[in-house]
């Protein structure tokens, strides 16, 4: 019975042993079939075409600035990229014909796809990249005038976002002329867009206001500054009306943020010619139905345009700008999709001539993208907007 | 033997079995009662899972340790991981049940992965990690045709195995049979006939056959009425309470025979990766090409852009006959292809540049919308994707026409 007992003892202590063996812990791996890494690939272009926002202290709610902190966002990363979401501001025709409409090029968007679903490996330690901070310099250099908010915007605990209008004097008592107008946020984790403009009435152009548009701001886009030549007019002792859009993101629930922003004034020299707004909404000339909106203006001038920027974003939407000159050739000045919360004004990359006479026609279709979206959990149809809604705005010169 | 002998040995061994793991954990930390066991895996086929050390039986590598775990993720925003089924916190989707490897590091050297917790060398714990795991194997085991389910956890497959029977296997993220419990509580149907309204763009079904688990056995099975061939059949799932219904389109050419063996079919298990150099030589005719066979990437412009379009249509073709899994393989080739035109846009005329680059952005980006449509065997959601790649594809054809 002993030599039984033994035997089954000994037998349970080679069991015990083998266990502890077989279970000695080790590295951990998983399977790898994406052939580009993350120091050699794809850090570059996240880097270039996303740390704007994405960095730490950025607008965006997680940092793509580390191998570990990308990593978790792999599938965010597939389908944003795959649903055309991010990186956010292309335009679906010609991005070249524009200053600021560059997105993912063909083979980016390959390597981060490929990496996002192979495995998101890290490549050689030794190229691991070197730390990103956040940029807190002005892009074009110091200012010539600087204005800081006059007081804090806040977004509270409770709240997730707020939109909150400051009006700033500019203490300018003589009239100026502005070659680019900017935002530096005082907290970059909550200013996700702002409108800069100039409150008075306008001496000139085929649409007199009270309220211009100076700058559409949103995170991570450089402003662009106007050629010699042009500018901005900014009247004696105006007063700008800065709307600042502030969200929270997830990383802050529960926590209130505070933010005092200062604009950024660059002059232009001599006396320029002015840059003004020709506003593009449906009038008499509207025709459509749910699906599709059309409406055109005609130019009651020679004009030069420079710039086009939507005033309203809308969901499922897409919007085409055709200009149709008197001799009837033909020049599509934009198509893209104008989506809310990302309201850019697409800089032309050389201004476009149009004669009096050119007739503008702006054009909205539904676009239901969302039988091609791998979401698989998003809604089944999409939400129709309402495209007799579409406004946009033509920044032109004479 | 009588019952206090075995009390002593049973005695005897808990003890051995005791002092054996205090003298294994010495010096280290106890790891938590809960941790999920480690088990062995091979880094290229993730559904090759085994108690004990060895090789994969596909490609002959040593096996590695992991330790899984089931949790409940957000699709999209995979740093939502709960430990029970709801809702995204971030954005509201409904969290899909997913596998998930534990792993441990510290914030000095986060490049090693540990597979217990534990203290780093500065003192600090080490740093827990759940990582989602790869999909496992997608291929059919029974002859039928395989789908993943659009919440990237279940995978099923359709069998029609004579004129009037459907089955449907139900399988995990790892090609695992569901166990016979679980597959009773699955809400599915056969629809052998439907009528769709493009004008309101609804579905009214026809005829439906209610899909249930024949006794003993750990599948769904219907009677329908007698088919002809191909067959087109869909299944309409709903793995939950909490879930949505999923909708298999499934074409069957042929009836379906049971392998004596689980097939393994290759050239759809793994994207392929994009050739960074495009080989010297290539095939005489792009027309010749077969669809599921990767091919060089002609060296010359217009040898590019006919297989670009003979891809295409190889697309096209494969949707027509319902072999929705074997799409992304010319779909990719037409997105290498893509990438390799990308340098040439320079050397388009403006207006052409203008339109070539983004043709050629949606061509990549609509290939790996074929490949992801694919997975999920939905045939009005790949036939929409695939108009959008049709439509790249045109436009990059038309922009480098000059070329042809």
């Amino acid at each position: 019975m002993i030599g039984r007992t033994a035997h089954a003892t000994a037998a349970l202590t080679l069991i015990a042993l083998g266990l502890l063996i077989s279970v000695e812990p080790g590295s951990a791996h998983k399977p790898i079939t994406s052939p580009y890494n993350y120091n050699d690939d794809i850090f570059p272009i996240l880097r270039d075409k996303c740390g704007r926002c994405h960095v730490s202290g950025g607008v965006a709610p997680m940092s793509l600035m580390t191998h570990a902190e990308t990593v978790p966002w792999g599938e965010s990363i597939r389908t944003e990229v795959l649903a055309g979401h991010m990186p956010p501001g292309t335009v679906d025709e010609a991005p070249g014909r524009f200053r600021n409409a560059s997105g993912l090029s063909p083979r980016e968007m390959n390597l981060l796809l490929t990496w996002a679903t192979g495995g998101t490996p890290i490549g050689e330690a030794a190229k691991d990249p070197k730390p990103v901070t956040r940029d807190t310099a002005w892009p074009l250099g110091p200012p010539d005038v600087a204005l800081t908010l006059p007081a804090e915007g806040v977004v509270g605990a409770d709240d997730r976002e707020r939109t909150t209008e400051f009006i700033v004097p500019t203490g300018i008592t003589d009239r100026r002329w502005l070659r680019a107008i900017d935002l530096l946020p005082g907290n970059a984790a909550m200013v996700r867009a702002a409108t800069i403009a100039v409150r008075s009435a306008a001496t000139s152009g085929p649409d007199p206001v009270t309220e211009r548009v100076l700058a559409r701001w949103l995170p991570g886009e450089d402003p662009i500054a106007l050629d010699a030549g042009l500018g901005f007019e900014l009247p004696a002792s105006a007063e700008l009306v800065v709307r600042v859009l502030y969200r929270k993101t997830w990383e802050y629930e529960r926590k209130e943020l505070r933010d005092r922003s200062t604009v950024g004034l660059y002059f232009a020299s001599g006396t320029p010619a002015g840059v003004q707004a020709m506003h593009l909404a449906p009038d008499f000339t509207a025709v459509g139905s749910a699906d599709h909106f059309a409406f055109r203006r005609v130019l009651t001038n020679d004009s030069r345009v420079l710039a086009v920027y939507p005033e309203v974003g809308l969901n499922n939407t897409a919007v085409k700008v055709v200009a149709t000159r008197p001799d009837r050739t033909r020049i599509d000045l934009i198509a893209f999709h104008p989506r809310p919360d990302w309201s850019r004004r697409y800089w032309f990359r050389e201004a476009i001539p149009l004669p009096k006479g050119t007739t503008i026609e702006v054009t909205a279709l539904f676009d239901d993208e969302t039988p091609l979206l791998p979401l698989s959990l998003s809604p089944a149809t999409a939400t129709r907007p309402d495209l007799s809604s579409m406004q946009l705005t033509l920044n032109v010169v004479p | 033997m009588d019952t206090s002998r075995v009390k002593h040995i049973l005695t005897i061994a808990i003890v051995l079995l005791t002092i054996a793991t205090a003298v294994a954990q010495r010096g280290k930390p106890p790891a938590p009662p809960t941790l999920p066991p480690i088990l062995m895996t091979c880094i290229h086929h993730p559904d090759v899972l085994e108690s004990k050390p060895g090789t994969c039986p596909y490609c002959k590598l040593p096996l590695v340790p992991v330790r899984l775990d089931s949790a409940w993720m957000c699709p999209v925003h995979t740093t939502v991981t709960e430990s029970n089924s709801g809702k995204c916190r971030m954005c509201g989707r409904q969290l899909v049940p997913v596998t998930v490897s534990l792993t441990w590091t510290c914030a000095a050297d986060r490049a090693t992965q540990h597979l217990e917790p534990g203290v780093c060398a500065d003192g600090s714990p080490r740093i827990g990690a759940r990582t989602l795991r790869a999909h496992g194997n997608h291929n059919p085991q029974h002859g039928g045709q395989f789908f993943m389910a659009p919440d990237n956890w279940h995978h099923l497959e359709g069998v029609h195995p004579s004129a009037r029977l459907f089955r449907l296997y139900i399988y995990d993220d790892y090609g695992r049979p569901l166990a016979s419990a679980k597959v009773k509580d699955i809400e599915a149907r056969v629809v052998t006939k439907e009528n769709f309204d493009t004008a309101t763009r609804k579905t009214t079904e026809i005829t439906a056959f209610p899909l249930k688990a024949p006794r003993n056995r750990a599948y769904l099975e219907a009677r329908i009425d007698p088919s002809t061939l191909p067959a087109e059949m869909t299944a309409k799932v709903q793995f939950g309470d909490d879930q949505p219904e999923y909708r298999f389109d499934f074409t069957f050419p042929a009836f379906s025979k049971e392998p004596a063996t689980p097939t393994v079919r290759p050239a759809v298990t793994q994207p392929l990766s994009t050739p960074a150099v495009p080989p010297a030589s290539a095939p005489a005719s792009s027309s010749e090409l077969d669809p599921l066979a990767p091919a060089p990437i002609p060296t010359s412009m217009s040898g590019m852009l006919e297989q670009l379009e003979a891809r295409e249509k190889q697309v096209g073709e494969l949707i027509a006959r319902g072999d929705f899994a074997a799409v992304w393989v010319p779909a990719f080739q037409a997105k290498d292809i893509a990438i390799a035109l990308e340098p040439h846009v320079a050397h388009l005329s403006p207006d052409k540049r203008d339109a070539g680059e983004p043709a050629l952005s949606r061509v990549v980006r609509t290939a790996w919308l074929l490949d992801a449509a694919g997975d999920v065997g939905n045939r009005g959601q790949i036939e929409a994707v695939y108009a959008a790649f049709k439509a790249a594809v045109a436009d990059a054809l038309a922009a480098f026409g000059e070329f042809r």
